[in-house]
């Protein structure tokens, strides 16, 4: 169970990025982390791996998050932390070397679903490859909590909609992902729970087995959850034109 | 072990290699230079005096005449220092490999990769100026005539 125990945050003591924030995820699930930009999802995946300094705590099974268990957590990230100088190759080395649960049956799979050259430098890859092998090199690594922050920003639909039916195939049971996205739609047959944050705060949190029974879509639980105003567009359009008129 | 795992990875580190070796082939080679002019000049100037007369001149001690022979090794192990911020700051080029260093379970590994290559480098660098100063100590007293050789000529009035 990977728990985040009423985590604080805030940048340059300014802005609150986490308020009190405490959310428990546990084996086997696969989170949806939605919000708008700057709610806070990529503040409390950097959290759980202690990439930030923050007050409040993060456990996993319990145990504070230091380097004898944070081999359980994985990360892929849109900002990349790949070796840009290494192959794919040279990396599946690397996660050999360090990780004794590197899946290296799974790297070579999804290296050949997404057709990635092995033998080619990560810095010579297009925006959407760098990401494929970003999400490889974390589904690969072994771990059992797998963090992924808009892995597929730049990625086609195309290559999104084969990966989200590949991942259920390949995830085992005891996997869990928590995936910080805003394709709301696309994932929504992915997750089995959504979690919202607005301004550093959980603002809602459901299963996609309760929403089913409520007949509530995912896209209309978040744009309820968040007060969103449907009709702001309007108003800015009849404003500008009761401008222009005048 | 090899070298590439005290290097950041994909490091071009056979350039580094190639470049401290050379950075410390000149630093010693300026060393023994600066010296030879040093020792040179005074010996040149010595030998004036004691024809036109003068008496009691020695050479001056050995540390007198090697003062300006480290700058080089000076410059270089203070570059090691940036050598190792630019180690460091090599895991945020094209992307965030920082991430992935920090949350490695080998606690280690990221200062490792950092600090190995310029803590050897500060090594070769100390013993490079061993070996030039050992050099410079064996030209002083087969070079200095009998004659000029103070008593102290090694470490001066240092330990007199």
């Amino acid at each position: 169970m990977l728990n985040w125990n009423n985590v604080y945050k805030s940048y340059w003591g300014a802005n609150r990025a986490l308020d009190s924030v405490s959310l428990s995820v546990g084996p086997g699930e696969i989170v949806g982390l939605f919000g708008a930009n700057g709610a806070g999802k990529t503040t409390l995946l950097k959290c759980a791996l202690g990439l930030l300094r923050y007050t409040g705590s993060v456990t996993l099974d319990g145990e504070p998050i230091t380097h004898r268990n944070i081999a359980r957590l994985s990360f892929a990230t849109c900002e990349h932390s790949f070796f840009p100088a290494l192959t794919p190759a040279a990396h599946r080395e690397f996660y050999k070397e360090h990780f004794p649960t590197f899946r290296e049956k799974r790297f070579d799979a999804l290296m050949d679903f997404f057709a990635l050259p092995l033998h080619r430098r990560a810095r010579g890859f297009s925006t959407g490859q760098k990401n494929q092998l970003e999400v490889t090199l974390a589904l690969s690594q072994g771990a059992d909590y797998i963090l992924m922050d808009e892995p597929f920003a730049g990625n086609d639909v195309f290559n999104r909609e084969d990966f989200y039916r590949l991942l259920l195939g390949l995830l085992e049971p005891e996997e869990t992902i928590i995936l910080s996205t805003h394709l709301l739609e696309e994932v929504q047959h992915f997750i089995s729970r959504a979690v919202l944050l607005d301004r550093g705060t959980i603002a809602g949190d459901v299963t996609t087995g309760e929403l089913e029974e409520r007949g509530e879509s995912l896209m209309d639980f978040v744009k309820s959850s968040l007060h969103y105003r449907g009709d702001r567009v309007l108003k800015t359009l009849e404003g500008l034109d009761d401008g222009e008129e005048e | 072990m090899k070298t590439e795992f005290w290097y950041p990875p994909g490091f071009p580190r056979a350039e580094e290699r190639f470049l401290q070796r050379c950075a410390l082939a000149l630093a010693s080679l300026a060393g023994f230079i600066i010296f030879l002019c040093q020792f040179s000049t005074i010996l040149r100037d010595l030998q004036t005096a004691l024809r036109t007369g003068a008496e009691g001149l020695t050479m001056p001690p050995l540390p007198a005449l090697t003062a300006g022979c480290w700058i080089g090794f000076l410059v270089l192990a203070l570059g090691q220092g940036v050598l190792a911020a630019a180690h460091y700051l090599w895991h945020y080029q094209g992307g965030r490999s920082i991430y992935r260093m920090r949350t490695l379970p080998q606690r280690f590994e990221l200062a490792r990769r950092c600090l190995a290559a310029p803590a050897a480098a500060l090594g070769w660098c100390v013993l490079a100026a061993v070996a030039v100063a050992v050099l410079c100590a064996l030209y002083y007293r087969v070079f200095t005539p009998a004659g000029l050789l103070p008593a102290h000529w090694l470490l001066g009035g240092a330990l007199c």
